[in-house]
């Protein structure tokens, strides 16, 4: 018998409207006005948000992070899906139901 | 404290009005103007609310048809009465006023209302002056700061011909948050601050004392000028707090500014409870200020008692937070590793 | 005393009396002016209202600027070039694209910078860094800019030090990319000519298309951000005339914090586009009115060698240690080609960066060697009132005619007496000035501005 295996689909993140942030003099404050909760990225985080933010693709911010934390492409990689998780749980991004 | 509008209208176009927004959602509405029975309601609401004061606030105050009518309302049921206007007051209105005594009723003239969207000219300047001196010891002289450079100089001067009330009620123009209205950048603050120093020292050698309005913040102004401000005896003061602003379809708005945004309905509540619920509204946003260094600075600190600068306008705050309307795709990993180096990302 | 550091200008009948190192600034007659200067001799009699300043000026007076010694001092900023290339197409400009191809910055060369000037900065215990980023235009790498002003700041987070970032800037992108610079830079420079004939004349796009309306767009963006707006103009014989229209505009249109006029350098390439300088009389005059409208609304007007609000000893980054970072890893004093201060004879190169380096790799002899170039001045600026102010402008630039004023020279000195005539609330006195040519050439070509050194016949 053969076996299939599929892989996974590609995941695709979203910022949803109640998401608002502003940059702050050493951080971004996020806030999430439908939980009304605020959430202050500092450092590598409000860095990686930024990009995010200005549009990159995923392998430009891959080269982002390598560059500013000194890492290999596959750690900075690792980094990057690792911030994501974080900021779906806490409700700044959301993943786009995949369907079929 | 809570302001009642009374009129949806206005007949003039100043170019930092606030409340365009406000009068804009209401425009071609039936109403422009609060009902006898409306207006007997928010009478109710602030004695339950254990207010003494009645500010009339528009659009126009002054133009309600029944203006005399609300007043007397007012006065019999024994609340002083605070009237926000233009200046540009018709005859009725006027007579209305000057009939009751200084101690009933405070008149707040805004010096820099126009109907040319720029700077008054010699006629409304004229007219205004002329009811000032009605108004007597009853006007109160406002002028809204929206550009850096401005001259309080006249106010002075009319304030001893006109024997006013002693004192001027500055204002910073602030941003609708959603609308286009002239306001004074943050950026400016320091410019206007350094001249609010040096007039509060003339001011106070003609007797005339500065009032703070909302908006001022603690760093437009250097130690030494504050210092010039203390002893000139100015009412210095950092506050954004909800005003409560009274529509007439009954919302309560944080301020006019905020229309729209931050709001709750008046139903059968209090005062307090109103404006706690706008404050639990807006609580988020209040680690932020007008500046980006606000949310680390010492002079605004959350939770330190009155007298902390709040950051500035929530108004001016909230319009520093962004959206972006993200899509970001995140190749899957590939099997055997922890993810695929692959140029597979990419945003629409 | 320091006697030669006491200045007076004829205007007109009078004397503007200026002394920056003695906080002395009066416009005085021709009696006053006689006594002072005996009185500075220790002869005559002086009135009793002439006395204060006379103290005033014998006082011991502030130490003249002088050039940095030693080790290396905290840099007066990190300049960072992402790229000499732009994406504009300026007439008079030299960083022109195409002109200009070279590399773009490497990340990791990028991040070396930011690296070893914070290191710089916490060894020296400053809790201020200054990132300024230069062209080309800084934004035609944008990724280079967006990298390091997150990699900057989050660095100097992590030693409780804040950043000022600094941009000089075409103003030719999206609102987006536009609307993030006004989020996160402290000041942007940008360059804008004047209205849309103007600009499109002077700063078209590659292909000579007109930008004036995305600049203009963008300069909205810029001035209802964060980030302090200042527009910069370039004006030419043609537009010199137009500086109070052009101050109008601006005023009517931004809210920048200041305006900064500055007449086009000529080259051979702006003569062939048929750019010229303008007229010095005529720009200080024009200057003067630009400046009355524009300090109406409030914003500040600068004409950079006549900014009398400090006492340098330098015109420019040049001698104060400030190290501006190449895409290809070398260290200057100076923000422009290479070649052109070569071409000057001089070599403002400081050192180089590796990547990966944890410090600059300076020649401190070179860094010795820069500082001292500002303190040899020019023999015409001896003896000029300006010298404090203009400190003999641009070093690459402004050179030749070691004894004589030349336009420059004129324009900085009419426009610095103007200034200095406005701050004592004359206006009356600068309007009669500048109508009478023979009253304006007296003040200009004064041979020598040191009170003491004058010979005027009263």
């Amino acid at each position: 018998m053969k076996t299939m295996i599929t892989p996974n689909p590609p995941q695709t993140y979203f910022c949803p409207p109640h998401i608002r942030w502003a940059y702050d003099a050493a951080c971004i404050l996020v806030v999430n006005e439908q939980t009304r909760q605020a959430h202050m990225l500092v450092a590598e985080e409000a860095a990686i948000w930024d990009w995010l933010m200005l549009g990159y693709s995923y392998a430009q911010l891959i080269q982002f992070i390598a560059a500013s934390s000194d890492l290999p492409t596959v750690q900075a990689e690792n980094h990057l899906r690792q911030q994501l998780q974080t900021w779906q749980e806490s409700g700044l991004l959301q993943k786009v139901a995949h369907h079929g | 404290m809570a302001n009642l509008a009374i009129s949806n209208v206005c007949n003039l176009n100043c170019p930092y009005c606030f409340a365009a927004a406000y009068m804009s959602q209401t425009i071609g509405t039936a109403r422009p103007f609060i009902t006898i029975e409306a207006f007997t309601q928010r009478l109710d609401f602030l004695e339950r609310s254990h207010i003494s004061q009645v500010r009339l606030i528009g659009g126009e105050p002054t133009l309600h048809p029944q203006f005399t009518t609300l007043v007397q309302l007012a006065r019999q049921r024994g609340f002083t009465v605070l009237v926000f206007t233009h200046g540009l007051v018709r005859a009725r209105p006027l007579t209305c006023l000057t009939t009751l005594s200084p101690d009933d009723c405070m008149v707040l003239v805004n010096m820099n209302a126009t109907r040319s969207g720029s700077v008054p000219d010699a006629a409304e300047t004229a007219q205004r002056e002329a009811v000032i001196r009605q108004l007597g010891s009853r006007a109160l002289l406002g002028f809204n700061i929206y550009r850096p450079q401005f001259n309080l100089e006249p106010l002075l001067a009319l304030i001893q011909k006109a024997n006013c009330h002693p004192a001027i009620r500055l204002g910073l123009a602030q941003p609708i948050l959603d609308g286009a209205n002239v306001y004074l950048h943050p950026k400016q603050y320091p410019a206007v601050g350094r001249q609010l120093a040096q007039f509060a020292r003339r001011a106070a050698a003609d007797g005339v004392r500065l009032e703070f309005d909302c908006g001022f913040v603690r760093c437009m102004f250097s130690d030494e000028e504050l210092a010039l401000l203390q002893e000139a005896g100015a009412d210095v003061a950092w506050r954004c707090n909800p005003i409560l602003d009274i529509s007439l379809d009954e919302r309560a708005i944080h301020c006019f500014p905020l229309t729209g945004r931050v709001e709750t309905a008046v139903a059968a509540q209090d005062a307090p409870t109103l404006r706690q619920q706008l404050i639990v509204q807006t609580q988020v946003y209040r680690r932020a200020g007008i500046y980006r260094e606000c949310s680390f600075c010492p002079h605004k600190r959350q939770g330190t008692p009155p007298g902390a600068c709040t950051g500035g306008c929530l108004a001016q705050t909230m319009r520093r937070f962004r959206h972006q309307n993200l899509r970001f795709v995140l190749p899957a990993p590939t099997v055997g590793q922890g993810c695929q180096p692959a140029l597979l990302g990419e945003i629409r | 005393m320091a006697a030669g550091d006491i200045f007076a200008a004829p205007v007109g009948s009078n004397f503007l009396l200026y002394a920056p190192l003695h906080h002395v600034l009066a416009f005085v007659n021709a009696p006053a002016y006689r006594q002072i200067r005996q009185g500075l001799q220790g002869e005559g009699e002086v009135a009793p209202t002439i006395r204060p300043l006379l103290s005033q000026l014998a006082a011991r007076p502030l130490p003249p600027p002088t050039a940095r010694t030693g080790p290396l001092h905290p840099p007066l900023f990190l300049g960072i070039i992402p790229t000499r290339g732009c994406n504009m197409g300026c007439r008079y400009c030299g960083f022109a694209a195409p002109k200009q191809t070279g590399p773009v910055m490497s990340l990791a060369l990028a991040r070396t910078a930011v690296d070893a000037y914070l290191n710089l900065l916490t060894a020296s215990n400053e809790r201020h860094a200054n990132i300024h980023f230069f062209g080309g235009e800084p934004f035609f790498a944008a990724d280079v800019v967006h990298f390091v002003a997150n990699y900057a700041t989050g660095r100097a987070a992590q030693v409780g030090m804040s950043v000022h970032f600094e941009a000089t800037s075409n103003g030719l992108y999206s609102p987006t990319r536009c609307q993030w610079i006004a989020d996160h830079f402290h000041t942007v420079v940008l360059s804008l000519d004047g209205p849309a004939d103007i600009q499109n004349s002077q700063r078209p796009g590659i292909n000579g298309q007109p930008l004036f309306e995305v600049v203009a767009r963008n300069a909205r963006i810029l001035s209802g951000g964060s980030a302090e707006l200042i527009i910069r103009a370039c004006v030419t014989a043609e537009t010199a005339p137009r500086l109070p229209e052009i101050a109008h505009w601006i005023a009517a249109e931004f809210s920048p914090r200041a305006v900064c006029f500055e007449s086009l350098t000529p080259s051979a390439l702006s003569e062939t586009a048929g750019f010229y300088p303008p007229d010095p009389w005529q720009f200080a005059c024009h200057f003067y009115q630009a400046a009355q409208i524009l300090d109406a609304a409030g914003i500040q007007t600068v004409l950079s060698t006549a900014d009398t609000s400090a006492i340098r000893h330098t015109f420019c980054p040049v001698g104060q240690d400030a190290l501006i970072v190449t895409p290809d890893g070398r260290v200057n004093a100076c923000y422009l080609l290479e070649e052109e201060w070569q071409r000057q004879g001089l070599d403002l190169r400081l050192g180089q960066l590796a990547v990966g380096a944890d410090q600059f790799d300076l020649d401190i002899t070179a860094v010795q060697r820069i500082r001292q170039i500002p303190g040899q001045p020019k023999p015409r600026c001896t003896y000029c009132l300006c010298r404090y102010h203009c400190a003999g402008g641009c070093h690459v630039n402004h050179v030749g005619g070691h004894g004589r004023y030349d336009d420059l020279c004129i324009q900085t000195r009419l426009v610095t007496i103007t200034t200095l005539l406005a701050q004592l609330g004359l206006h009356d006195v600068i309007t009669v000035w500048h109508a009478d040519d023979r009253l304006l050439q007296q003040t200009a070509w004064q041979p020598d501005d040191r009170l003491l050194m004058q010979s005027w016949d009263l």
